[in-house]
């Protein structure tokens, strides 16, 4: 078991926003997360980056509880998540955001010595990564003068350059228009398949393509969890989603 | 794809030829300016000073009105063993450094924790608290009287500091050209990268697992050794240490300095340092007020006008020529 | 010794009296646009010189010396709001920080040039010199004046916030900026005027602090560290805060002084170095106004 979660609590004021959540994602999982607005699901992936605290409840990663540990520890021990909204580095180039994330998940982002191989290593590293994805051609862009769709690609970028165990994708395809969404799509499909992935997704097409597994969230709790087959039948998930015209 | 890497980081770390004429320059003013060399001493005191103010404020985005501490903690060290008789100046001056190090890393958690109003405040409060410090122990310090008595042995032993500061202007020349190596080659390590990522966007650079508070902590310590080793050189060559050194106005002087040359540059302190210590100079007949409220003036518009100062718009307008002189070729 | 210590801290109350008055500008324009203006006491220390000259040069009384110097600030420190901070309200704190020290600077040179740069007092009238007996403390008229002015401030204020159109639009728009202007507030009318009223009242509390404190052109920089320890402690944007932060402060300082006079002025760097460390975030954020 990659990622695990039980009795997971947070609430803000008298308002309960994650109430009693229990999630496991093993190796090569690829599990969605969907629910309607306001349900809940990016403060879900907050806690479990670390970004807020939990009320009460246990996350483990791979067995080890990691309740309480700064969001880089986390990212150290191999839990990433990507943002919803581009949190990027606007003045740096991908090349160089890209290689300094690998130098990090080398433990060497912050030494006064490196060898110089390393750093270009890192670099080399860093293009492979970038092509993957399909950035080579924006290496050297200045990550604030690129495309929407572009950024939202770097973002992923970043993540597989930490060399990830779990991946929490907030939301990837969040304000990319259709005709860039195919590039996202292949860089999707192209992830490592040992890597546990937790998708949290609106994009109905993008999560039944994607998913082997689906949890629903709504207001705070789990309503259904299932197969994409047992979720699209389920009449609960159904009469939440009533009127979003998706399911 | 393999000589990829190596290839690029060969173009980051290469020396510009604009480079390479600035510190011929600093080694020529020896023999062009030989009247002028204490205040060229000061100017290269001042540009370490200035550099290292560019780590902590253009590179790791850390606002602190309060960096003349670590500049008086080393001027108030390295005279404090020049006045008890420790007189050998290269440890002196590794002293001055140390002890504002020691200083920094006392404080680098509450400096480099909590957000930029409350960084701003204990920076200032720090840098009043130390000023108050030396004020009340005149006995340690000199008090408004100023540190006197301070003897420095002449460097190896042969090169006396002498009144028209040909040594002095070599020795200041040459530590900072020391750190300013250190420096640049530690911006274009990964390390530099980090700054900017934490500077540019904390959250995103603790969600790539960069630790944020050791990557400041680390500039900070090293800044602040920086412009404590400014400090000791400043004691050493004039032999006396006044308590502006540790003044709010020091602090406020610096910034100006390096906003006015352009930050995250490196050269920016430099040449900021450069324009404003030789204006001072210049202007020092003038009335104080007249000084302090050009001075105010010229931060504001500088602020309000000049993204990127000085150096950055030699950069661009440097560009803009070189575009035009391909433009005149067939 | 139980006598002793009512007057210290009656002498407190009233100093914190004063720093209530020459923060809250500042408090509602960090929480208001997110704003550091490092030159609020500048503009304090203005109303303390136009004070001395509406009284000596002018030879108005107290009361309307006064008056002339909330109004004349308050106009100065509009004309700074629209003329030079608002271009920097969306910049960075480091553009923040610059430019209101460069105006710290010309606002304490063109004092010195005009005034001097000695220290200067002025003479309170008489019906607020000497004491009055409280049982068995004798309280300083002038310091109980000041404690009452700031009550009847702190009243007027949250009153004004919550009772007229003006205080809904300035909470409207300290809470949450783009949502106000949607809805049609004037948001940059609001700065505007909250800058007015804030430079105003800190005109106040600096001319009424030159009986208590003196008056020199170092006065806006010596004091801003007192603010802006007010304001961190007290929670930008609020008024009740910043009242009762500057009722502790001013309580700390004057017992510092009268219990530890070794120390100094120390002490409320240390109290600041304290809360910070304990609290890097203060009391209450500082809140953006974006």
């Amino acid at each position: 078991m990659m990622l695990e979660t039980r009795g997971l609590c947070r609430s803000f004021g008298a308002l309960a926003v994650t109430r009693n959540v229990s999630l496991s994602l093993g190796r090569g999982a690829r599990h969605a997360l969907i629910g309607p607005n306001g349900a809940g699901k990016s403060t879900l992936v907050n806690l479990l980056a670390g970004l807020l605290r939990e009320d009460s409840g246990e996350i483990y990663l791979e067995g080890e509880r990691i309740n309480g540990l700064p969001v880089h520890e986390r990212v150290r021990r191999g839990l990433v998540r990507t943002f919803q909204v581009n949190s990027l580095f606007s003045e740096l180039t991908p090349l160089d955001a890209v290689a300094l994330a690998l130098c990090q998940a080398q433990g060497r982002a912050l030494s006064f010595v490196n060898a110089r191989r390393v750093h270009a290593e890192a670099v080399d590293e860093a293009a492979s990564i970038l092509e993957q994805v399909g950035l080579l051609d924006q290496a050297h862009a200045v990550t604030r003068h690129m495309a929407y769709g572009h950024q939202r690609l770097l973002e992923i970028a970043l993540a597989l350059a930490c060399r990830p165990k779990v991946l929490l994708l907030d939301e990837p395809a969040a304000g990319v228009p259709a005709a860039e969404s195919r590039r996202l799509f292949n860089a999707l499909d192209e992830l490592p398949e040992t890597l546990a992935i937790l998708l949290i997704e609106h994009d109905m097409k993008l999560v039944f393509r994607f998913a082997k597994r689906i949890s629903v969230l709504a207001e705070g709790a789990l309503l259904a969890e299932g197969t994409p087959e047992e979720i699209a039948n389920d009449p609960r998930v159904r009469a939440t989603y009533l009127g979003s015209g998706h399911v | 794809m393999d000589r990829f890497g190596e290839a690029y980081l060969r173009t980051q770390r290469r020396w510009h030829w604009a480079e390479a004429c600035f510190w011929i320059a600093v080694a020529a003013a020896w023999f062009v300016f030989p009247d002028n060399l204490v205040l060229g001493t000061q100017i290269l005191i001042a540009a370490l000073f200035a550099l290292s103010l560019d780590l902590v404020m253009g590179y790791a985005g850390i606002v602190t009105l309060g960096h003349a501490a670590f500049f008086g903690i080393g001027a108030y060290a390295a005279g404090k063993l020049g006045q008890q008789g420790w007189s050998e100046p290269f440890t002196g001056l590794l002293l001055g450094g140390l002890a504002a190090a020691v200083v920094a890393v006392a404080t680098a958690r509450l400096v480099c924790r909590g957000h930029d109003l409350s960084r701003l405040m204990v920076t200032l409060g720090l840098g009043m608290l130390l000023f108050e410090l030396a004020n009340k122990a005149s006995e340690w310090t000199g008090g408004l009287d100023g540190m006197l008595d301070i003897e420095i042995a002449p460097l190896f032993g042969v090169f006396e500091f002498d009144m028209a500061g040909r040594v002095g202007y070599v020795y200041c020349a040459v530590v900072l050209f020391a750190w300013f190596l250190l420096a640049r080659h530690l911006v274009r390590q990964p390390f530099g990268l980090s700054l900017h990522a934490v500077r540019l966007n904390p959250i995103r650079a603790r969600a790539i697992g960069l630790d944020t508070a050791a990557a400041l902590s680390r500039i900070y310590v090293l800044s602040a050794m920086m412009a404590g080793t400014a400090g000791a050189l400043l004691a050493q060559t004039n032999q006396y240490v006044a308590l502006d050194v540790l003044s709010f106005q020091r602090s406020a002087d610096v910034a100006t300095m390096l906003i006015i040359g352009g930050l995250g540059q490196l050269y920016g302190g430099l040449v900021g340092a450069g324009g404003f210590v030789v204006t001072q100079d210049a202007l020092s007949g003038l009335n104080p007020e007249y000084w302090q409220f050009w001075l105010g003036l010229v931060l504001v518009l500088v602020v309000l006008f000049v993204r990127g100062g000085v150096v950055e718009l030699l950069r661009v307008g440097y560009r803009r020529a070189l575009v035009q002189v391909r433009r005149g070729r067939p | 010794m139980l006598v002793q210590a009512l007057v210290v801290l009656m002498d407190g109350l009233a100093y914190g009296a004063l720093l209530f008055m020459m923060s809250v500008g500042l408090s509602i324009t960090l929480g208001l646009m997110g704003f550091v203006n490092l030159a609020h006491m500048a503009i304090a220390m203005l109303g303390g010189y136009v004070m001395v000259t509406a009284m000596e040069q002018l030879g108005l009384s107290f009361l309307a010396a006064l008056g002339t110097a909330v109004v004349a600030v308050g106009v100065i420190g509009v004309i700074l709001e629209r003329g030079l901070f608002r271009f920097v309200y969306g910049a960075p704190p480091l553009a923040q920080v610059l430019l209101t020290v460069g105006t710290l600077f010309m606002l304490g040179a063109a004092v010195t040039y005009l005034w001097g740069p000695g220290l200067l007092s002025v003479q309170i009238p008489d019906w607020l010199n000497g004491r009055l007996s409280l049982g068995p403390v004798g309280v300083s008229r002038y310091r109980l004046f000041l404690l009452l002015l700031g009550l009847a401030i702190l009243g007027l204020l949250v009153v004004g916030m919550e009772r007229t159109r003006f205080g809904a639009m300035v909470r409207a728009s300290v809470d949450n900026q783009e949502v106000a202007r949607s809805l049609g507030i004037p948001v940059d009318r609001v700065f505007m005027g909250t800058f007015a009223l804030g430079s105003a009242l800190s005109a106040l509390g600096g001319a009424l602090s030159v009986q208590a404190m003196g008056l020199d052109p170092g006065f806006g920089l010596k004091y801003l560290v007192l603010a802006l320890l007010v304001v961190v402690l007290g929670g930008a944007g609020s008024i009740t805060g910043t009242f009762l932060a500057s009722m502790l402060i001013g309580i700390t300082m004057i017992a510092g002084a009268y219990y530890i006079p070794w120390a100094g002025a120390f002490i409320i760097y240390l109290v600041m170095i304290a809360v910070l460390t304990f609290r890097p975030m203060g009391l209450r954020a500082a809140r953006g106004g974006h």
